[in-house]
């Protein structure tokens, strides 16, 4: 096939374009998000597309690393662009905020750019919505965030979702025994549900510490579930996991009696994917989704990477992979075919002009 | 992923030929039996838990990645080549094999040159496992009758799959080296399972004898 023609046929992976219905869809999904957000206290940041990779090197899993588009500007300094907005926002906020002005709440609602593979379209991450709240160290963090995620996926439709909660606490302990390649490794091992790689990694521990953790691991449930897991395994695991466990234990009791404890799940393999989590951790999965289509955490070191030294705590929609499985009757209405307008009438331009004018005012879509 | 909450049955691809087979025979120790319709690529477990969906065996992680399956049964050699992770929530008993590279029965090694040439189906495998050992290595992609390469001097190694070693033998091929166990896996999409996980705990409780009470259908 001659090169021109490729180029003009497709556009380079891990873009998309979208028109006319889905983008009038689409816009107002946002609007409706955005607006949501706003509603809680939560003020809009546009991210730069571009940025120096540099400053987000250390920061980038191997994976994240493999998908992000670089490119070198006029003086030869690589950059990336916009992967994840996470990571570009903690840059922009670490620079610009002072810890007298926390906590403070910002939402963002943007496109990102990673490479796929080219018979790849599973993974469908070309737009964020999203929001960080900066300054809040306490539980209250996690359930306002978490509250905010439950209502935002009401909010476009998507009911039939489930949030998993887990910590990354639970892995702090082993870092510090066995150090960060090791924690590493487990993390993956962890969230991939690998059960004979984790007990290898934790061979350094006596058999009922490995039981124990392993018996974590792979616990999903309620919260009275966890209750008497943390019982069986507080002596083999210390304070320190027992008190990560109790935090999760917190809030759910808070869901239970906000009556939205339905929607959410204790999931002690979600211990956060990205080297930055901190604490608390979670992911929203939608049926007939093959990815989770929201996901967020605490992560109280990654502003100070960036001058300030201040907890968050956020989370991401993937907006795109909820768009397309919505029910039709819960979307915004929306332009069918491609002339869907009214015609003004009357017979000479001004005449048009003016009763469409009319239209308009009385909150009509008429075209001339 | 084409199920809805509570009352469809579990996905699963399955690839046709022999460890379909295989797969229904072990289903069937366990009390699931399959009803199948004819030139149909789905079958149905007859009390409703199960629904299968026969695809080409290399296809198989592409389903279950995208979610048109929820689980899949596959070998460790097609799941490596697909480069996408899965849950692996049980190795089954049957269909093991072995990775391995072979060369011509009269091959003599000391004229390997600087390189390594190896023609094979198993690319990301072959690179993968000869970079791991620090051997500089050129891989010939073959799409089938791999043991041709040797025999015919495209290449003098070629990295396959040998189970009895039938066919190495009818070419005058022997095997070098094993460079992996292959074993048969039932992978599940990890969101599919965040989603089912108790009835598939369920069901791989039933999988391994552990349990033959009826599968909760609830999550």
């Amino acid at each position: 096939m001659p090169k021109k023609k490729r180029s003009l046929l497709q556009i380079p992976q891990g873009t998309e374009s979208f028109y006319l219905e889905d983008a009038y869809r689409h816009r107002k999904l946002v609007e409706r998000v955005t607006e949501r957000f706003y509603r809680w206290g939560y003020l809009p940041v546009q991210t730069p597309i571009v940025d120096y990779y540099d400053s987000y090197r250390s920061l980038l899993t191997e994976n994240a690393d493999r998908g992000i588009y670089r490119l070198i500007d006029r003086d030869g300094e690589l950059l990336m662009l916009r992967s994840d907005v996470t990571l570009f926002l903690a840059k922009q906020m670490g620079m610009i905020l002072k810890s007298e002005e926390l906590p403070v709440r910002v939402y963002y609602a943007d496109t990102i750019l990673r490479h796929e593979a080219a018979d790849d379209i599973s993974q469908n991450e070309f737009f964020q919505a999203g929001i960080e709240l900066i300054g809040r160290e306490e539980l209250e963090g996690e359930l306002e965030v978490l509250c905010l995620l439950q209502e935002t996926l009401a909010t476009l439709g998507a009911t039939n979702t489930v949030t998993h909660v887990g910590t990354r606490k639970l892995t702090a302990g082993i870092r510090a025994k066995l150090g960060e390649s090791a924690e590493r490794q487990l993390v993956h091992a962890v969230i991939m549900r690998r059960e004979e790689e984790l007990a290898e990694i934790l061979t350094d521990y006596s058999a009922k510490q490995r039981e124990a953790y392993l018996s974590l691991f792979r616990y999903i449930g309620n919260a009275s579930g966890l209750r008497t897991l943390r019982e069986t395994v507080a002596q083999e695991l210390g304070e320190e996991v027992t008190s990560a466990l109790m935090e999760i234990e917190h809030v759910f009791a808070v869901l239970e009696e906000l009556n939205l404890v339905d929607h959410f799940r204790v999931d002690l393999s979600e211990v956060g994917n990205q080297p930055y989590h901190s604490g608390m951790v979670f992911q929203s999965y939608m049926h007939n989704v093959a990815q989770p289509v929201a996901s967020g955490g605490r992560y109280d070191g990654l502003l100070a990477r960036f001058g300030l030294d201040a907890p968050s705590v956020g989370f991401a929609c993937m907006l795109r992979r909820v768009e397309e499985q919505l029910d039709a009757r819960t979307q915004p209405s929306r332009i069918s075919g491609l002339e869907p307008f009214a015609r003004a009438e009357g017979e000479s331009f001004a005449a048009r002009f003016r009763s469409a004018r009319q239209a308009r005012e009385q909150g009509e879509s008429i075209v001339l | 992923m084409n199920t809805t909450p509570k009352t469809e049955p579990l996905t699963m691809a399955v690839p046709k030929g022999r460890l379909l087979d295989q797969t229904i025979e072990f289903f069937e120790t366990c009390g699931l039996n399959f009803s199948f319709e004819k030139r149909s690529l789905v079958a149905h477990e007859t009390s409703g838990l199960l629904k299968l969906i026969l695809v080409k065996n290399s296809d198989l992680p592409v389903y279950v990645k995208h979610g048109i399956a929820g689980m899949g049964i596959s070998g460790e050699d097609t799941l490596y080549e697909s480069g996408t992770e899965f849950y692996q929530l049980y190795t089954f008993n049957f269909g093991a094999t072995h990775m391995c590279l072979c060369c011509r029965e009269d091959y003599d090694p000391s004229m390997d040159k600087r390189q390594l040439a190896v023609a094979t189906k198993f690319t990301r495998f072959a690179r993968d496992y000869f970079h791991g050992q620090g051997i500089p290595v050129e891989i010939i992609r073959l799409g089938g009758s791999v043991e041709l390469a040797p025999v015919l001097g495209l290449a003098p190694y070629i990295v396959d799959l040998v189970e009895t070693g039938s066919t190495l033998r009818a070419n005058k091929l022997k095997v070098t080296k094993t460079l992996a166990e292959i074993q048969v896996r039932l992978i599940c999409n990890p969101a599919y399972y965040k989603l089912h996980f108790d009835r598939i705990n369920a069901f791989i409780m039933r999988l391994q004898g552990i349990t033959t009470l009826e599968m909760p259908k609830n999550e």
